[in-house]
């Protein structure tokens, strides 16, 4: 007792060991890592992507539908057919049209001849009444930049919708000094032409 | 530096922190500069145009319709040709005359001799004059493919018109059936 009172009586003994209990407690406080923290949450961020489609009538796949049946043309006859392509995908895009002539392919030959025929039809393409190319020989119109281009100028909004026309004439190249009809070397050869309608996304 | 560390010091937080932002940092870059875009196609292929054809017989191609030899005045001789449309197209026909041979030149038979053309089951004739006055086309209608005409072709030699200086004269009156499309 006596030494403790000694011990603790030593007033400078008191404030060392009073500072030594407070850097403890301070180094404590530092080192150990404890923090105040606080969430909230944002819950439900749901990214979906949207989707850019074609659709055409006459259905993928399929040939336009001519008011008068293409297959007995006569030097002359005109027939028209109509597409409607819409956009069906939920956003904007560029649409375009190109177009290629058959030369070849399938189980009938497609002599030179035919490649003559091909340039006899003239075709006329409109795109909702305003007109892309007029009387265009079949062989060089499908190559035209502003039928490629129809619509990739300005943007399809979704749900968009435009109507096209196809005029293909049979041009009438009259008779020979000899009363001959000069385009009777066409008559039954056929010429195919295939359209196929592009999109991309603004 | 132990996981624990990183999320319980200042400056593992701090390290924390910036590894999130870089790799927030590179999924805006992908998203921005990867060019990637919706396509969609659609393709209406093989539309075929198909010319026709315009053809026809002649049920005497090449032949004489009328054997008219040894005519004399008062007699008619006559006969029967049908055209048949034989293509996929219509066709508008007409009969053409070709250049009229008299021989002798002159009286000149086709002066003389009556030609009569009438199609079979119509009532009015398409012709009913003298050879040399026949026009340069007579327009016969139209005929459809599988669709047939029979004309009755006739020449006659006028009583009123015999001349003794025709005796053995000739004539050549060349016909010929064309088709245009409509």
């Amino acid at each position: 007792m006596k030494r403790m009172k000694v011990l603790f009586g030593n007033r400078r003994m008191m404030v060392l060991l009073t500072l030594a209990i407070l850097v403890l407690t301070a180094t404590a406080l530092v080192a150990s890592g404890a923090s105040f923290t606080a969430t909230s949450a944002n819950p439900g961020n749901i990214f979906t992507a949207g989707n850019l489609k074609i659709t055409t009538n006459p259905a993928n796949g399929n040939a336009v539908a001519f008011t008068v049946a293409p297959g007995n043309m006569a030097p002359g006859d005109t027939v028209t057919g109509t597409a409607t392509v819409t956009n069906t995908g939920s956003v904007s895009g560029r649409f375009s049209l190109k177009g290629a002539v058959n030369a070849g392919g399938g189980t009938t030959p497609y002599p030179a001849t035919d490649n003559d025929f091909a340039a006899n039809l003239l075709l006329t393409v409109t795109e909702n009444g305003t007109p892309l190319v007029t009387n265009q020989p079949l062989t060089t119109a499908l190559n035209i930049a502003s039928l490629q281009t129809s619509g990739g100028a300005t943007s399809w909004a979704a749900g968009a919708t435009s109507t096209y026309t196809f005029a293909v004439t049979f041009k009438d190249n009259g008779v020979d000094v000899s009363g001959v009809g000069v385009d009777n070397r066409f008559m039954n050869k056929s010429a195919t032409f295939d359209l196929s309608w592009s999109a991309v996304d603004d | 530096m132990t996981a624990k560390h990183l999320t319980r010091t200042k400056a593992g937080k701090a390290l924390l922190s910036l590894v999130v932002l870089a790799l927030l940092a590179v999924a805006l870059q992908s998203l921005v500069f990867s060019d990637a875009s919706f396509t969609a196609g659609s393709a209406n292929p093989a539309n075929v145009f198909t010319a026709g054809s315009l053809s026809h017989t002649n049920s005497k191609a090449g032949l004489v319709i009328v054997d008219a030899a040894n005519l004399r005045p008062g007699m008619s001789k006559e006969g029967t040709v049908t055209i048949t449309g034989t293509g996929t197209l219509t066709g508008v026909y007409a009969l053409n005359k070709g250049a009229v041979v008299d021989n002798p030149a002159s009286p000149g038979l086709s002066k003389t001799l009556v030609l009569f053309i009438q199609e079979a089951g119509v009532a009015t004739p398409l012709y009913n004059n003298r050879v040399d006055l026949l026009p340069a086309s007579l327009t016969l209608g139209a005929i459809a493919p599988g669709a047939s005409r029979t004309y009755l072709v006739r020449l006659t030699y006028p009583t009123a018109a015999a001349n003794p200086a025709l005796q053995g004269a000739s004539m050549t009156l060349p016909l010929q059936f064309a088709g245009v499309t409509q």
